[in-house]
């Protein structure tokens, strides 16, 4: 089963090295990360208060306080009760809800590309509606980048990952591409 | 650098351009030489030239009259090729770089020779209102024929570009505490008092730079010149945190704090000076608490004839042009003004060397000024000289004639009121008549709003410094201590004169449309009184200058000739954009291939490998047929791919479909609610087809649920409607059963699938999972089992849409694409042949199967057959409106299968269906018409197709005649059958 | 426009959907269920179109994915707040004679 390759989702366009503006400290850096376990988790009505509950205590993270969303590095709030669990296995998942929630594998289903960089601010601004100044850093956001559905969680001042869909990763890895180029994306 | 050219007006010194840069130039094909920091505007004045353009009606010779956006006339095109042809730009704005080519417009002929000229000549019987009545004429084949022609080639300001543009454009999202409109000193001052109370502030000016009429004033500040200052102001707010952002309009304000600007980035540079990567404009959509309009005031003329020659000009633009760009705009200048401001510009122009008179309109008047003569108690009576201003006349107190070369005037000021009156969501919108100031002033702004400098009415420049202290305040800026100003400019209210006496044709007010005094007037007496309908009567206002520098005047003319106030009369409503913006901006990125984004397959480098056609399906790229050796065209590739899927195995990608993963002990509540159709008895590990409807009983969709445990469920939809499932399955359970305890998600892109078909499907499967049961009893139709390939999760649901033996497997998309090459692998001991969209559609269309060509929205279930699919136990969306009595209506059109009667016939989709061959073929005998068509069936071995036609089952066996009106009017035999073409028993399907 | 998504918080109009008045609750299950019913004819087809105070569904589609009743003025653009779909009509039964989200 080790010789099952995994499939490339962001397309032809994303490949290693620098793009765009070649001159200088590239503006950003990015990463995908291939092969990661992502579950998608989404609590029965009323039961989002005991679901985070259930959730800190299994994993043994914290999922924070107040808006915009109850969020840790590897637990990303996407709604109301709604979280993307990375890194977790899926029936460690499942076993921490039981039947508080729904669990379903996402690993397939969400891309994640994480940026760094000091136009990083500058290439969301393209893309993203939101501001940055009213977002703390741990926070996760749902929103959009150039129209095409995206899941934030901002790690630090200028790093954030980006959650998308599988279908539309290769259309967001090359828009993100474009408009990074002004700044020279790295993609290590 | 190239050798100095001599520029005949540019003064030896003086000005904020770069002498140290000279810059090559063409306008009309002549080569030029103007400097860095020119605009095209001063450039041509600096080398003598009068002559920008022609009007749009009258085609009458036209100069310049302004010095920035408000410039009606001079509009000129930029020209670096078909697809780099961009017209309408104004000479004013437009900054001039080493290599740019213009031209100028609207001329049929040379610039100076215009054969459209006779429009001038003939112009009295071209009055206000020409067009509305003349074409009434000879009715509509005259219009058509006659008329329309000759007003298009004759109409239209400038030549669009010939091919695709091939720059690009962003959109960017900006946020900050407080947006300022307007880089003038008022603005600047504002913006530092809001960006040192720790604000975030951006700073909004549509020239190329900072600072407004300080640049050109002449006035100092703290002893320091204009420029200095403004320069020292942009430092202080960048170090605060503040950004400025040159050559950006605020086009637009919205509501709830949003505003629309378009940054021009690279239309003042050459091409090799153009950063690389970056975007010719950006259109940023602001997101502010606070606005400031520090908008400016724009200078109106005095209505008078031939107030439109070259050479005479608004005052502050020939101020403009000597104090910004060193441009001496004439030798001999006359000055006709209405106030004291008159006189500053008449004191800098004889200060540079020119004989300098004025004409003042008021009698009393108390200004002096060294070398310059003042006439009192005239006005401007009538300027000759078709190319460039040689005399003008004046009346009144006096009355002479001057030689003259330009003529300045000062006819008041307009204060820049449009973006206060754009929305409506906080105050009431339109601005306010103060009689004193003969002004419109903004209206009563809310708390979050202020307006600061000459918007406010405020002349002075120590006066806008004020109320730029007053608008930080208000916005909760820290106070600044403000400059000295020392000032030789004097100011005092203007004397209303809006049109000299006796001014009618020929006096104009709309450069741009050539709208004069007397047109206004006729407007008044033909009934156009209100402002809106004048303003479309006489089209004063309706060109791309927006009337800047006339609505204000031809309002207050309306005013007297109807002898209302001007107040009563009001303005015409401002609305976006304040200046034209381009539509590529607002476009931004999205355009061409990034229009909107495209979803692709797991599979899908592997189809572009392997010969495959793509079609777009929604959003998705889909194969349509793969390209083999032999086929010639995309019908024989989808035949092949047919015969080949029912005669042995066929493959086709499925990860398109929608899917999404129901949990929860109510999920099948959940499910008997959404579907017509009962799911509580759905046993685990089977699939079941279900239908659904729309709350008002049509069907909406439709797919297979499968049960994978008792509180776990597994749903496909259509690949165009599986966003609206998953939307209308989230308004169901939040907004009418927000307790059913049941959560769910899309898991599209999670699974790829694939489809196996045909006779040697199930010995593929057999091969493809050796440990499972697959015989008919293990795996019946139906039947769904989970398990495992190569250790990630299987999932094999025994459907088929193809009407053959078939499976879908789905496996995570991240293997889905090795999962593929294995089928492939060991399906080529049958000759497994991948199909697109074309073979399934045929198949389908054989086996009578339904796509959104029937489900478009309009049809029931009864319609497409499928009446039986109701559970009357139950209540589900759309049961009350099901029942409807128009549903039962036994004339309503149902699905009927058609086969060509003739064997190269092909059957048109769209065509309408006809009981007869000799017509008539309308709507009064029209029975139905076809909704899918199979171009080939091998089945039947000729075009077929699916239909809707009254009394369907009626038509079996009978023959009918299909028309399309949209591809002729040929009439073509055709007979009907059951919709069910292929294995109506399901004997295939099922084996 | 911006919209003040309950779990979002303020977000511009263009991450959202909109779909109509929130004039009715739907009918509930077990009740008449023929097209002729009053209930069902307000429900799908009666809207009262004010210009003014109005409570609309909007999808936040490009967002957390919530159904929300946003409570604006037509007249002004005026945007009082939003409501989950989820929890309107329960809080409009709860109190029938208060306009919501004024």
């Amino acid at each position: 089963m080790s010789t099952i390759v995994l499939s490339n989702p962001l397309g032809a366009h994303w490949t290693a090295g620098r793009h765009g503006q070649a001159e200088g400290e590239a503006g950003i850096r990015a990463t995908h990360a291939a092969g990661l376990t992502i579950v998608e988790v989404a609590a029965l009505p009323g039961q989002a208060q005991p679901l985070r509950a259930a959730l800190e205590a299994g994993f043994g993270m914290t999922l924070g306080d107040g808006q915009p969303a109850h969020s840790a590095e590897n637990a990303v709030c996407t709604g109301p009760g709604h979280y993307l669990l990375v890194g977790h296995d899926v029936q460690a998942v499942k076993a921490a809800v039981g039947d508080l929630a729904m669990a379903v594998d996402q690993s397939s289903g969400r891309v994640r590309v994480s940026i760094d960089g000091p136009a990083v601010a500058d290439l969301l601004a393209k893309a993203c509606p939101l501001d940055l100044r009213a977002w703390p850093i741990g926070g996760a956001q749902a929103s959009h980048f150039l129209h095409i559905a995206c899941a934030y969680y901002r790690r630090s001042e200028h790093g954030f990952d980006l959650y998308f869909g599988r279908s539309f990763a290769a259309s967001a890895a090359q828009w993100l591409l474009d408009a990074g180029a002004e700044f020279g994306v790295e993609i290590g | 650098m190239s050798a100095r050219l001599p520029q005949p007006n540019r003064l030896e010194s003086g000005g904020i351009i770069n002498r140290d840069r000279p810059v090559i130039f063409t306008f009309d094909r002549r080569v030029y030489q103007g400097f860095e920091g020119d605009s095209l505007a001063s450039a041509l004045l600096a080398n003598g030239v009068k002559l920008f353009g022609r009007s749009f009606k009258y085609h009458r010779p036209r100069g310049i009259l302004g010095a920035g956006p408000e410039e009606p006339n001079a509009l000129v095109e930029v020209d670096h090729g078909p697809a780099e042809r961009d017209p309408n730009h104004r000479a004013t704005m437009l900054e001039i770089y080493e290599g740019l080519e213009t031209f100028s417009q609207n001329h049929f002929g040379p610039l100076g020779m215009d054969v459209m000229e006779v429009n001038d000549l003939i112009s009295r019987f071209l009055p206000a209102g020409f067009y509305y009545k003349t074409f009434f004429f000879g009715g509509l084949q005259a219009w058509y024929r006659l008329y329309e022609p000759i007003i298009r080639r004759a109409a239209g300001l400038g030549r669009p570009p010939l091919a695709a543009d091939p720059h690009h454009y962003e959109k960017i999202y900006t946020h900050a505490d407080t947006l300022i409109v307007g880089g003038g000193i008022a603005g600047l001052t504002t913006a530092l008092s809001l960006a040192k109370a720790g604000q975030s502030v951006v700073v909004c000016e549509e020239r190329d730079r900072m600072g407004g009429s300080a640049l050109w004033q002449g006035e100092t500040f703290d002893g320091q010149s204009g420029a200095d200052y403004v320069n020292h102001l942009c430092a202080e707010i960048e170090a605060a945190g503040g950004r400025v952002l040159p050559r950006t309009t605020v086009f637009g304000v919205y509501d709830a704090g949003t505003f629309g600007a378009v940054e021009r980035c690279h239309d003042h540079l050459a091409k090799a000076d153009r950063r690389p990567h970056t975007a010719r404009m950006k259109y940023h959509r602001i997101q502010a608490r606070n606005i400031v309009y520090a908008t400016g005031a724009i200078e109106r003329s005095v209505g008078f004839k031939g107030n439109d020659r070259p050479g005479v000009m608004l005052a502050s633009a020939g101020h403009t042009f000597l104090g910004k760009y060193g441009v001496r705009v004439g030798e001999r200048a006359t000055v006709f003004t209405t106030h004291d401001g008159g006189y500053g510009t008449a004191a800098a122009l004889a200060q540079a060397g020119a004989a300098v008179t004025v004409l003042d309109a008021r009698a009393e008047a108390n200004v002096v000024i060294d070398g310059v003569t003042v006439i009192k108690g005239v006005y401007a009576k009538q300027a000759h000289g078709r190319m460039g201003l040689r005399r003008v006349d004046y009346d009144g107190a006096s009355n002479g004639s001057l030689d003259t070369d330009s003529l300045l005037v000062a006819g008041g000021w307009n204060p820049a009121v449009h973006l206060t009156s754009h929305t409506t969501d906080r105050r009431q919108s339109k601005p306010v008549y103060d009689p004193e100031m003969l002004a419109f002033l903004p209206p009563e702004l809310v708390e979050t709003e202020a307006a600061a400098g000459s918007v406010t009415g405020a002349m002075s420049t120590a006066d806008c410094l004020t109320s730029a202290q007053a608008a930080g305040k208000k916005l909760g800026g820290k106070a600044v201590a403000l400059p000295t100003v020392a000032s030789a400019l004097p100011v005092s209210k203007p004397m209303e004169m809006w049109a000299v006496p006796g001014a009618g044709d020929a006096a104009f007010l709309d450069m741009q449309n050539d709208a004069t005094v007397k047109d206004i007037k006729l407007s008044a007496q033909e009934g156009f009184k209100s402002v809106e309908h004048m303003k479309r009567y006489t089209t004063l206002g309706m060109a791309t200058d927006q009337g800047k520098t006339a609505n204000v005047t031809g309002l207050a003319l309306l005013a007297a000739a109807t002898g209302r106030d001007i107040a009563q009369v009001g303005t015409t409503t401002f609305r976006p954009p304040y200046t034209p913006i381009p539509v590529g901006a607002l476009a931004g990125h999205h355009r061409q291939r990034d229009y909107e984004p495209f979803r692709y397959s797991p599979i899908h480098a592997w189809a572009e490998a392997n010969g495959a056609t793509f079609m777009e399906a929604g959003l998705w790229m889909r194969p349509a047929y793969y390209t083999r050796p032999g086929d010639k065209t995309w019908l024989d590739s989808a035949v092949r791919e047919t015969k080949a899927t029912r005669d042995s195995l066929g493959i086709t990608d499925v990860s398109t479909l929608g899917k999404i993963d129901i949990q929860g002990p109510d999920a099948a509540e959940f499910l008997n609610r959404l579907y017509t159709n009962g799911w509580k008895t759905l046993p685990v590990g089977k699939a079941r087809y279900g239908l659904m409807l729309r709350e008002d009983g049509l069907v909406f969709d439709d797919g297979t649920t499968s049960r994978l445990a008792d509180n776990h469920f597994y749903m496909t939809t259509t690949t165009a409607h599986a966003a609206g499932v998953m939307a209308h399955m989230e308004f169901m359970h939040q907004s009418a059963w927000p307790d059913l305890r049941v959560a769910f998600g899309s898991v599209t892109d999670q699974w790829g699938g694939l489809a196996l078909a045909g006779p040697q499907a199930r010995a593929c499967l057999a091969k493809l999972f050796p440990d499972l049961d697959v015989t008919n009893d293990g795996l019946p139709f139906m039947g769904v089992l989970e398990t495992q390939w190569n250790g990630f999760t299987a999932r094999i649901f025994r459907i088929s849409f193809s009407g053959e033996l078939a499976y879908e497997v789905a496996v995570p998309a991240d293997v889905f694409e090795a999962f593929w090459l294995e089928a492939l692998r060991v399906g080529a001991e049958w000759d497994i042949t991948p199909y697109g969209l074309e073979a399934l559609n045929i198949m389908r269309i054989e086996k009578g199967h339904v796509t959104g060509a029937e489900l478009d929205g309009r049809v029931s279930m009864d319609d497409v057959g499928l009446g039986k699919m109701v559970s009357t136990k139950k209540d589900f969306v759309g049961r009350a409106m099901s029942q409807r009595a128009a549903f039962a209506d036994p004339d309503r059109a149902k699905m009927v299968g058609l086969v060509a009667a003739k064997p190269d016939d092909k059957i048109i989709g769209g065509g309408i269906l006809f009981a007869s061959a000799d017509g008539p073929f309308d709507h009064t005998t029209m029975l139905g018409y076809v909704t899918s068509v199979a171009q080939y069936s091998p089945l039947k071995d000729r075009s077929i197709a699916l239909a809707f036609i009254k009394n369907a089952s009626d038509w079996h066996g009978k023959t009918l005649y299909v028309v399309s009106h949209v591809h002729g009017k040929s009439i073509m035999e055709v007979h009907a059958e059951s919709p069910h073409f292929y294995d109506p028993k399901n004997e295939k399907v099922m084996s | 426009m911006l919209i003040p998504c309950p779990h979002c918080g303020l977000r511009p109009s263009e991450e959202f959907t909109p779909k109509g008045l929130a004039e009715a609750p739907r009918p509930v299950i077990g009740g008449a269920d023929l097209p002729e019913d009053a209930t069902w004819q307000d429900y799908l087809h009666t809207r009262t179109n004010r210009a003014g105070d109005t409570d609309e569904y909007f999808h936040h589609a490009l967002g957390c994915r919530s159904w929300v009743v946003v409570h604006r003025n037509t007249l002004t653009h005026e945007v009082y707040g939003a409501t989950m779909a989820s929890e309107f009509w329960a809080q409009k039964n709860q109190q029938p004679e208060q306009e919501t989200g004024q």
